[in-house]
């Protein structure tokens, strides 16, 4: 419970959105509002309808279909291709935006402006057109195929943020481990027991074969389609349980523990060059490669970005870590005798989130950057989705369709000047606590 | 300092060969046969009648070496030694695991050569690429001049414009003059390059608003006309060089002088130049003499990053623009799937970033001897 709370206090102190100027707070809250309501800002099926005494709510359901009762009957109605609005209905209320952003207007396709007159068709004569009403208009414009874009925008920004704050949660939670790993234990601290190393090294290939290989050899398994995704992951986590498990068993507190007998692993060192390793691989190319070769969807593109950012921050712990070590209320902790774990979680994280939140609030940043520019090549993401790079993509194949460019190009870099300004450390003013 | 320096290059080889390994798994993992892909290069109605070539794949397959164990520890149980079922018996020693050593294997061809159709990327050899059937060595060198030019001249620029926004900044930091340009640093830091580059496209480059600059290519289509002078080359080229640069130069400025502004800052902070400022010498004697040597400590570690992203290429501006670079080759080979020349561009990359990296900690032991110090009141 008490970690909870901690992980809550830090995720505050993360954005510290208190001491932010108050058009921050208003821009964030309003693209985190956006992300979380997107369903309901932007939607081609009404919100609510009242259809002879029956109410609906078609917006809220998340099947394809909605069944609607008509003179007695149970009518199954495709939600992406029925026109709600010459369903007859006593009442009904439409999102603020009537639109999905993949669903084409059939009138006003090819590149309407903004500024343009719009149409619809008009009941009477068929085949007429009439000026579309306001409630009804395509206040950004619309693409080649009609899709309006405003409704795409809101749509991308909710693809976007959940992109961002996820892979950097993934990122942050590693970098954390790892930073605190190297930062916390340096190179003389993390003694092992020799008999604990050779075991857990000699378990390898047994736990290796039995775990990898024999099933694969010998076992008649199900088609590779019907096993889940999941489950390769599962087996590389037992692979890592069986490992560890020499650590955790008896022979690690024996009281014959010498110095001859505890070996001490140079981690600090292990992880520099490791972290040195990722760095130098670059980035911007590894994800391009791997985004092309996964499966393309924004769950595989979170995984990869999550994958890939985990190093800054991991640098900027150890760093903070070793800085923190030498301070005054490290060494009473040590002195009290504290636990590793409680120095590393009550002492010494909250200490250093208020330095690394620079980098976590640049990761985020930076996978939004890079989301964009990626479907702005038309790589990592499936080819259909609506994001603010392929919307922009789309404009540069027709310059004269200014605001598909000029609009998804404002939503994301003002939501980018708002994370750097967020970060900035400059704008920062340290916390000071009453001993 | 000495054994400072002894450590960090000893440090150096494993890294590197933990590098050769990631991007031959990378190579390894990418989908797709690489003798299906080389002879459907070659002939496209090999899908057709892939059952007429399976003599051939196989060729290729014992050529290329991919019938070989991949690496050179395997675990496996103990009766099968060549990793294929069929030829498993049914016998208890298939239930007992056993770790195999296989001397010849598809990762040390790769990496030192096999004499016969490859020699290894230890000797530079990295393949023929999928797509042009040219060696990807070839292709490489024929394409990095136009992204090195980018890199460095942009990066020059950029030093030129930040250095002195920056010591303006450290140096009068509430001036009205810093207020305006560190916000509207902030503003070219956060606009993604590559949205900016297609709105001076569409301003600059568009035949209905203003048609001042090509859109594309960094030569005129149809080549350069017969019997002109280099003079008038350049002059014929410029037009296209003007836009792309904007772009890669902004990029870096707003990061650069976001590093000048911080290091100068904290450079100003320090004992010594309170120091030179209470000996009486003057404002210009301090900043110039004093504190400016000290700001090129965090410059020689951005510039060690220029080489890599040459060879890495700017993948984004390189295909809005269409500048026959690395990026552009590296966004074509995605497309093509065409995985020699990606792990070539990988390992390269990789490795003058590392290279980098020890140079510029070596030249930051030669210019800051604090920090060999530090490190041994450290442990």
């Amino acid at each position: 419970m008490k970690i909870i709370k901690l992980a809550w206090e830090s995720v505050k102190n993360i954005f510290q959105l208190k001491k932010q100027p108050l058009w921050i707070r208003w821009v964030f809250s309003m693209y985190i509002f956006t992300a979380l309501f997107a369903p309901f800002i932007a939607n081609k099926a009404p919100l609510f309808m009242i259809k002879e005494g029956n109410w609906y709510f078609p917006a809220f359901q998340n099947s394809a279909y909605v069944i609607i009762q008509e003179n007695g009957k149970e009518i199954a109605v495709l939600k992406e291709a029925v026109n709600w609005h010459a369903i007859k209905n006593e009442f009904q209320l439409f999102a603020p935006i009537p639109y999905d952003p993949s669903s084409s207007d059939l009138i006003n396709y090819n590149y309407v402006s903004p500024f343009a007159q719009q149409y619809t068709e008009s009941e009477k004569p068929p085949s007429e057109l009439k000026p579309l009403s306001w409630r009804n208009r395509h206040w950004l414009g619309t693409t080649k195929t009609g899709a309006d874009v405003l409704a795409g925008l809101v749509h991308s920004t909710r693809l976007s943020l959940l992109i961002g704050f996820f892979s950097m949660f993934i990122a942050s939670v590693i970098g954390i481990c790892i930073g605190s790993l190297a930062g916390f234990f340096g190179d003389k601290l993390l003694k092992v027991n020799r008999r604990s190393l050779i075991l857990s090294l000699i378990l390898v290939v047994p736990a290796g074969f039995y775990i990898f290989v024999f099933p694969e050899n010998n076992l008649e398994l199900p088609e590779t389609e019907s096993i889940p995704a999941y489950f390769s992951f599962l087996k590389v986590l037992l692979f890592l349980f069986i490992i560890a498990l020499p650590f955790t068993m008896k022979i690690n507190k024996s009281k014959k523990d010498s110095p001859q007998t505890l070996w001490t692993i140079p981690i600090d060192s292990f992880i520099s060059r490791g972290i040195e390793l990722f760095v130098s691989v670059p980035r911007l190319i590894l994800i391009i490669t791997l985004a092309a070769i996964s499966r393309p969807s924004a769950m595989s593109l979170v995984l990869i970005l999550g994958f890939t950012a985990w190093t800054s921050i991991a640098r900027m712990v150890r760093a903070e870590f070793i800085r923190l070590k030498n301070m005054g209320f490290m060494e009473s902790a040590i002195s009290l005798g504290l636990s590793n774990f409680r120095q590393i979680i009550y002492h010494l994280l909250p200490n250093a989130i208020v330095t690394v939140r620079v980098g976590i609030i640049f990761g985020i940043a930076g996978a939004i950057l890079t989301e964009a520019g990626l479907s702005f090549l038309g790589i990592g993401l499936y080819p259909d989705t609506v994001s603010w790079g392929s919307m922009m993509a789309a404009g540069r194949e027709q310059f004269s369709a200014w605001w598909l460019i000029i609009f998804p190009g404002i939503s994301i870099a003002i939501l980018l000047i708002m994370l750097n300004r967020i970060a900035d450390e400059n704008h920062y003013v340290p916390q000071e606590k009453p001993l | 300092m000495r054994r400072y320096l002894l450590k960090r290059i000893i440090f150096f080889v494993p890294t590197l060969f933990l590098l050769v390994l990631l991007s031959f798994t990378l190579f390894r993992l990418a989908p797709g046969n690489p003798v299906d892909r080389m002879m459907m290069g070659s002939n496209s109605q090999y899908y057709q009648d892939a059952g007429e070539w399976s003599d051939q794949r196989s060729y290729w397959n014992h050529r290329l070496g991919l019938d070989l164990p991949v690496f050179y520890l395997s675990i496996g149980s103990w009766e099968d030694n060549s990793l294929s079922r069929e030829t498993a018996e049914d016998t208890w020693k298939k239930f007992i695991p056993f770790l195999h050593f296989h001397p010849n294997n598809q990762f040390h061809r790769w990496f030192l050569g096999d004499n016969l159709s490859s020699r290894g990327i230890i000797r530079g050899d990295f393949g023929i690429s999928y797509t042009s059937g040219q060696r990807v060595s070839e292709l490489i060198a024929s394409r990095i001049g136009w992204s090195l030019f980018f890199a460095l001249f942009s990066i020059l620029l950029a030093y030129l414009i930040s250095l002195p926004i920056g010591l303006h900044a450290a140096q009068h930091p509430s001036s009205l003059f810093t207020k305006v340009s560190s916000t509207s640093l902030i503003i070219l830091f956060s606009l993604p390059v590559f949205w900016s580059a297609t709105v001076l496209l569409m301003l600059f480059a568009n035949p209905d608003i203003f048609y001042f600059f090509p859109a594309s290519g960094v030569q005129p289509t149809g080549g350069f006309p017969d019997g002109i002078t280099w003079i008038q080359k350049i002059r014929m080229t410029l037009p296209y060089l003007v836009i792309p640069t904007i772009c890669y130069t902004y990029s870096s400025l707003a990061f650069l002088s976001r590093i000048f502004r911080v290091t100068i800052s904290e450079v100003l902070k320090q004992d010594f130049i309170k120091t030179a400022r209470a000996k009486g010498l003057s404002e210009k004697v301090v900043i110039g003499k004093h504190a400016f040597r000290n700001t090129f400590l965090p410059v020689i570690t951005v510039f060690s990053s220029v080489f890599p992203s040459a060879i890495g290429g700017s993948v984004l501006l390189e295909t809005i623009f269409s500048i026959p670079g690395m990026g552009l080759t590296i966004y074509q080979s995605i497309d093509a799937k065409d995985y020699p020349v990606l792990t070539a561009v990988f390992f390269l990359t990789g490795l003058i970033t590392m290279a980098g990296f020890l140079l510029s900690d070596v030249m930051y032991a030669m210019a800051d001897p604090r920090i060999s110090f530090s490190k041994k009141q450290v442990s």
